[in-house]
């Protein structure tokens, strides 16, 4: 009788090739991630900078209204503004999308080429956007095979009327989509944009893909 | 070559190297193959964050094991309450992955609990010494020997297999 030892290296013996045949797409699949990381890190830095600029302003201001040591006679109590929220907030996931509508996207942004850096760096296909509004804040993950999701936009969002105005924490642009709600589905009308190009690829081919292939739904 | 270039063919040299191996690991130790290609990226993008720091060590393929392997612990620790009873509940699964001689070794080795399962995984699969594997799970080697000595036990009961004390 085999050895128990014996028995566990012949059960381990037989390659596996498939590792090595999905290899070169893992490799370009975390080239990807890490670039990602690093713009999503980057836009959190900028922001945390904002914010900290915001904070010392706030902190200066303060000091001169309400100079140490001088303490309101009957202090109100400590109030929270609420959030302003807007009809989008929640959880909005679109259908899948797939190559297709990143070429068309290219498309429509004047710029075809573009598709192949953007399907460089977004999950295999098929894969779905899921926009989360909380408030004024805007995320807007992509959801690939395997359930992986990957932030690609952090940003403030407003509405007025039948617009929806959106503008990235990590650099001053501003993009606007009409939206209409009707039911538990939301769709967006990509109408303008002033976000520039990155990685070769412009902004309205992102936005256009992310929050115009598809419907969403809560 | 400029910086960039060297830092990329460097990169992609010991991923296309340690992928297929290292993917092949963390799949014997989570028992899910998607899961572990996710897995093995994360610790490759780690590797990415640090690699300045770690090409310089003399075995940049222990670090990423060491990575790797303590994600998937971490997961399997997590979900051990939560997913084991299902997990042995289930058959074992060949439909995504290649034949095997012996999967019900393999689905064996699966039940053991997760040190056990690593210190099995990287002895008899990846054929290194418990030097090694000490280092990757960042334990005593005693305790390396110990965990596998008690595996093997479990094994060889669970597969009807004989044991001895000597390891062969």
């Amino acid at each position: 009788m085999p050895s128990v030892d014996d028995v566990l290296r012949h059960a381990f013996a037989p390659a596996d090739d498939d590792w090595a045949r999905v290899a070169p797409a893992a490799h370009s699949e975390v080239m990807a991630r890490h670039r990602r990381g690093q713009l999503v890190r980057r836009g959190l830095a900028a922001s945390a900078v904002a914010v900290a600029a915001a904070v010392v302003i706030a902190t200066t201001a303060g000091d001169v209204q309400a100079p140490r040591g001088v303490q309101p006679a009957d202090p109100a109590p400590t109030t929270v503004t609420p959030t302003l929220t807007t009809p989008l907030e929640g959880k909005w996931v679109s259908s899948p999308l797939d190559a297709s509508n990143v070429r068309a996207a290219a498309l429509a942004a004047g710029f075809p080429k573009s598709s192949t850096a953007m399907l460089d760096v977004l999950p295999r296909a098929p894969f779905t956007v899921v926009v989360s509004v909380r408030g004024a804040s805007l995320s807007t993950y992509v959801e690939g095979a395997g359930g992986r999701r990957e932030v690609f936009d952090q940003e403030s969002v407003a509405v007025e009327g039948g617009l929806v105005t959106v503008r990235p924490f990590n650099i001053s642009a501003e993009t606007v989509h009409g939206w209409a709600i009707n039911g538990d589905e939301l769709t967006l009308d990509f109408r303008s944009t002033t976000e520039p190009q990155n990685d070769g690829v412009p902004g309205e081919a992102w936005q256009r893909l992310f929050y115009d292939s598809a419907a969403f739904t809560r | 070559m400029g910086r960039a270039a060297e830092f990329d063919a460097d990169f992609s040299a010991l991923f296309l190297q340690e992928f297929p191996r290292l993917a092949r690991t963390v799949h014997h130790i989570v028992g899910d193959r998607e899961r572990a290609e996710e897995l093995a990226q994360d610790a490759f993008i780690e590797l990415l964050r640090h690699w300045r720091t770690v090409v310089d060590y003399d075995r940049p393929d222990l670090w990423l094991r060491r990575v790797a392997i303590r994600k998937a612990q971490r997961e399997r620790h997590r979900g051990w309450r939560r997913q084991e009873l299902e997990f042995l509940a289930a058959p074992p699964t060949t439909a995504d992955a290649p034949a095997t001689p012996a999967p019900e070794v393999l689905a064996a080795v699966r039940r053991l609990p997760p040190g056990q399962r690593a210190v099995v995984v990287l002895y008899y699969y990846e054929d290194r010494p418990m030097t090694e594997i000490a280092d990757i799970l960042g334990i005593k080697e005693s305790t390396g020997w110990s965990q596998l000595h008690t595996a093997r036990k479990h094994l060889a009961a669970a597969l009807d297999q004989e044991v001895s004390d000597a390891i062969s």
